[in-house]
């Protein structure tokens, strides 16, 4: 089948990937600029990608660009208009708050085609959206005088950073919104390579649909915002809120998932996802209480690292020097979108904090970000960070720090001091090592 | 010799018996139709309608005659030069240049205030962008949402008028922090506070000039316990949780006070003219530091137009003069201020302060007793709730009042839902219409109606009119126009001062009664000391015969 993917994000290259994959010949739209018409910055990017040069980290990904473009089944353009002539099947993947953007591209495709047009929608919009848009395309064509047959589903996108190229081509569900056949059998057929072991195929009004990833992203947030409230308590108590977790999951009704505390989630798909859900559902609906509530405690929680360097300390932090191991929102991506690393360093340089930050992957994204500011010092490695510094904090949980060379990281450093967000270590064995470790809802103070 | 004695004065006397006395405010009108072009004043955005008061362009000439022969001129140089026009407490009073440009250079006693100013004001900004960044943070290392302003008179009425009166033009960075204020000694707005409080995330200001007023030290020490139950570190507690400001620097230090919490200004700045110095914390908090610039900003306008505009058409000099008038010759002994719009809801407080503190006064700069009346009694309400209060004895009570109507005529321009935005700028419309109504109401009685339609009607439905206004009309509420208010008022309780010839920067008379409730506390706490009236005496025994059930198991 013929596809068009507008939007050369996370989503919009994995799903044009593996329909490629899968013999299906994909044009990929760069036009997540707005004035697409004339976009530089797309054009840029179109051509980057032709060379498979892609503006983010995504394991694999690269590799599956590089070999469908190769297969002559993927191509990239920033032109619009081609899009429109050679999809059947119109993927919308751009960012959720990008609404306007994508009504005026409908726009333009309901006018330049007057065929059968089915429009597949993958972006976070508000619920309502899919119908909304929808009805938009109608008038628009039948202001000219043609008689629409128009097909507007919603595909809410549930890929993970980091693992998103399986979470397409083998998930665990499809999530599908369709408010008509015609567009459902289409998809189903499209969707039918990565839905062979059973039906994984959930489908409902496109409302629905829109709804129901709003109501996953507040209920996986609400559990790890519920369990960093644990852990805040935990170290009140001086209780193990590793032991207390494993207790709390090993009851079904709850499990394993998204119970892990840490130092506040982070992340555009994930926090993004919960502010429209509050802000921007339909009209005449209420603000949800409970996930503003979520939300703000996780704001409270992406600074506990800071609250509990400024209570070792006596709130006295000028002139102090700390490490950063990780910024990234978390392992495996570039990504600092809304990370909590942002706000802890700020809290720290208003203290008057020297910070040396080491990250695997982001450090570009820090530079972009901060420019050359006084107060950071990026480290090429995770023990040139730590040489000279008065304390460690621990915010992402990349693989190469669950395991360092602990008697190498007491030598660098000026005092054996670690404030540990991910919970990587085991607080009695650092006791032993002569640290005094603070974890979140544990620390080698309660051993 | 008195001013009551002097040619000016005799003059305005005379004026008054033979063509003013038997005059109404109806006939005044009746015979000259221009009487709002001659006598009112539209400078910037503003406009002074002081056309309701029972004169005649020849008691405007007698009262300029007056301020000329009382040396107004000299004054306001004296008054902005930073001469110690505060006799009795040998100081400068120059409030004037705590809202000059950056670029002003000001020196008093061979001090260069302007740049100590400045100096001060950038001081507040960083203290106002930390917390608004919500990295000023409390002991446990949570960032401050409740800041609460502990001081009383000039250090409380002046943060708290504006603040209520500028709560639209909140700064985005500001949404979420709760600003409130604690005044009066019993600590009963401070208990209640602290019932919704938390000691992670509280903020104290302690505003006092001196830092030694017992209202404010004992709400801030009953603070300070309610801190210890969760803080054990005096110091943590000090530095994270209180501000202060004040111009005792010294006593701020002894207090515990590191130098980053110390807030000053100087004692050159009266505590009801220091809403302008760094006692107007709360306000920059509010509106940020911009914000709190424009006011500065309206206030200095004003002052300009003062020291510039000749006395015919300068608005304070008019407003000061119809008090004059008022008080010292029409017999008037009530001033009403009566805003029409609930933001101003606190204005009629502060001004009482301003004015009744100023120029409550009995003795001239000489100390000799005046032999004519100062300041009115002053007091005041919105005004279209007053019209259901005390509106009544200004219709039809026996007492001759002044009145000064004051409303904004624009608002709610934006941020509102359209349908309600609508039916609030109607509400706007029938609050000014209110407002117009009422003082042509109390100018013309029962003529402000047909001839017919007051036929027939009994004595109690009789509205005998003849009460003088004033009205001042802004275009909009905002932080420049309220500081172009305030700056007004104070530069006619000035030039009142001037005329009346005494120090309006002095109160003297609050003192007396600090200084015997210390005598009376003791006599309290030891249940020992007698006192030789009865009355005192009396009340004492009956508060010792409660207190001593208590203290008994």
């Amino acid at each position: 089948m013929k596809v068009s993917v507008y939007g050369s994000g996370l989503t919009g290259l994995v799903t044009a990937c593996a329909l490629a994959d899968v013999g299906n010949d994909v044009a990929v739209i760069c036009c997540d600029n707005s004035n697409f018409d004339k976009n530089s910055d797309d054009k840029n990017t179109a051509e980057k990608l032709q060379n498979a040069v892609i503006g983010f980290e995504e394991p694999g990904l690269n590799q599956k660009l590089t070999n469908q473009l190769a297969s002559g089944r993927l191509h990239i353009t920033a032109d619009v208009k081609k899009g429109f002539h050679h999809g059947q099947v119109h993927f919308i993947a751009l960012s959720s708050d990008q609404l306007d953007h994508a009504k005026v591209l409908l726009s333009q495709l309901a006018k330049e085609i007057s065929s059968t047009i089915t429009v597949v929608n993958q972006s976070t919009f508000p619920v309502g959206s899919a119908t909304r848009l929808k009805a938009l395309m109608c008038e628009l064509q039948e202001q000219r005088g043609v008689i629409p047959d128009i097909h507007v589903l919603a595909l809410p996108s549930l890929l993970q950073e980091g693992a998103a190229i399986a979470n397409f081509v083998r998930p665990q569900r499809i999530l599908v919104g369709a408010d008509d056949d015609w567009g459902l059998r289409l998809l189903t057929d499209l969707l039918r390579p990565f839905n062979r072991n059973h039906d994984q195929l959930i489908v409902m009004s496109t409302k629905a649909a829109e709804f129901t990833k709003y109501a996953i992203n507040g209920m996986l947030a609400t559990k790890l915002s519920f369990m960093n409230e644990m852990a805040n308590l935990a170290d009140q108590l001086e209780v193990d809120i590793e032991q207390v977790r494993q207790g709390v999951g090993s009851d079904p009704r709850i499990g394993y998932d998204y119970i892990y505390p840490g130092c506040g989630f982070g992340g555009l798909s994930f926090s993004e996802d919960l502010i429209s859900l509050a802000r921007t559902v339909e009209d005449k609906v209420e603000d949800s209480f409970l996930l503003k509530t979520v939300l703000d405690t996780n704001e409270q929680q992406k600074e506990v690292l800071f609250r509990k360097l400024w209570r070792y300390w006596d709130t006295e932090l000028k002139g102090k020097t700390i490490a950063l191991w990780g910024g990234a929102f978390k392992p495996n991506t570039d990504s600092i979108d809304n990370a909590p690393s942002l706000l802890l360093m700020e809290a720290l340089w208003a203290q008057g904090v020297h910070i040396r930050l080491y990250d695997p992957k982001a450090l570009p994204k820090f530079q972009e970000y901060f420019g050359d500011r006084k107060g950071l010092t990026l480290c090429a490695s995770a023990y040139e960070a730590v040489d000279g510094v008065d304390a460690l904090m621990i915010v992402t949980e990349w693989k190469e720090f669950w395991s360092p060379d602990f008697d190498l990281l007491g030598k660098l450093m000026n005092e054996r001091l670690i404030f540990d967000g991910r919970n990587l270590f085991d607080p009695s064995y650092m006791k032993q090592l002569g640290f005094r470790y603070f974890g979140i809802g544990r620390s080698s103070e309660f051993v | 010799m008195s001013v009551s004695h002097s040619p000016a004065w005799l003059q305005l006397e005379n004026h008054y018996l033979a063509e003013i006395k038997r005059t109404s405010l109806h006939q005044l009108f009746q015979q000259d139709d221009r009487r709002f072009e001659r006598f009112s004043l539209q400078k910037g955005d503003y406009l002074l309608d002081f056309s309701k008061h029972r004169m005649t362009c020849q008691t405007l000439q007698h009262l300029l005659s007056l301020v000329e022969q009382q040396g107004l001129e000299q004054w306001i140089s004296k008054l902005f030069s930073g001469d110690h026009i505060n006799s009795s407490e040998n100081r400068a009073a120059l409030h004037t240049a705590l809202r000059a440009p950056a670029d002003r250079v000001t020196v008093v006693d061979n001090q260069l205030i302007s740049q100590e100013i400045q100096e001060n004001l950038d001081h507040m900004e960083r203290v106002v962008k930390r917390i608004h960044t919500g990295q000023w943070r409390g002991y446990s290392g949570k960032a401050i949402t409740d800041v609460v302003n502990i001081g009383v008179g000039g250090s409380d009425l002046g943060p708290l008028m504006a603040c209520h009166a500028l709560e639209e033009f909140r700064l985005e960075e500001a949404k979420n922090l709760r600003l409130h204020f604690v005044s009066s000694i019993d600590g009963s707005q401070l208990a209640e506070k602290l019932k919704h409080l938390s000691q992670e995330t509280t903020l104290f200001i302690l505003s006092s000039k001196s830092f030694t007023t017992i209202d404010t030290l004992s709400n801030a020490e009953a603070a300070k316990r309610w801190l210890a139950e969760k803080i054990s570190s005096e110091r943590i507690l000090l530095n994270q949780h209180f501000i202060g400001c004040s111009a005792n620097a010294d006593k701020m230090t002894e207090m515990g006070f590191c130098k980053d919490n110390q807030l000053l200004f100087w004692d050159w700045v009266g505590g009801r003219y220091s809403l302008w110095s760094v006692i107007g914390l709360p306000i920059a908090l509010l509106l940020g530091m911009g914000g709190f610039r424009q006011l500065l900003a309206g206030g200095h306008w004003m002052d300009n137009h003062f020291r510039d505009e000749p006395f015919d058409q300068n608005i304070p000099v008019m407003m000061a003069l119809m008090g004059i008038w008022s008080s010292n010759f029409l017999g008037v002994k009530g001033h009403a201020v009566l805003p029409y719009d609930g933001r101003l809801k606190f204005l009629p407080n502060y001004l009482s302060q301003l004015e009744m503190e100023s120029n409550g006064k009995s003795v001239n700069r000489n100390g000799q007793q005046v032999d004519y009346e100062t300041c009115p009694i002053l007091w005041g309400e919105v005004g279209s709730n007053a019209q259901h209060a005390f509106y009544q004895l200004l219709h039809q009570g026996t007492q001759p009042v002044s009145c000064d109507f004051i409303a904004p005529v624009i608002r709610y321009q934006q941020d509102q839902a359209e349908g309600t935005q609508g039916q609030l700028q109607a509400q706007q419309q029938l609050t000014l219409a209110n407002c117009l109504a009422q003082s042509r109401a109390l100018m013309l009685g029962d003529h402000a109606i047909a001839d017919q339609e007051r036929e027939g009607r009994s004595n109690d439905q009789h509205y005998e009119g003849n009460q003088c206004s004033s009205t001042f009309l802004m275009k909009e509420l905002t932080p420049f126009s309220l500081g172009s208010l305030i700056a007004a008022y104070e530069h006619k309780v000035f030039v009142q001062s001037v005329v009346w010839e005494i120090n309006p920067f002095d109160q003297w008379g609050v003192e007396l009664g600090k200084q015997i409730a210390k005598e009376t506390y003791n006599a309290i706490v030891s249940g020992q000391n007698r006192f030789d009236d009865s009355s005192t005496q009396g009340l004492l025994e009956f508060v010792r015969s409660y207190s001593s059930d208590r203290s008994e198991p």
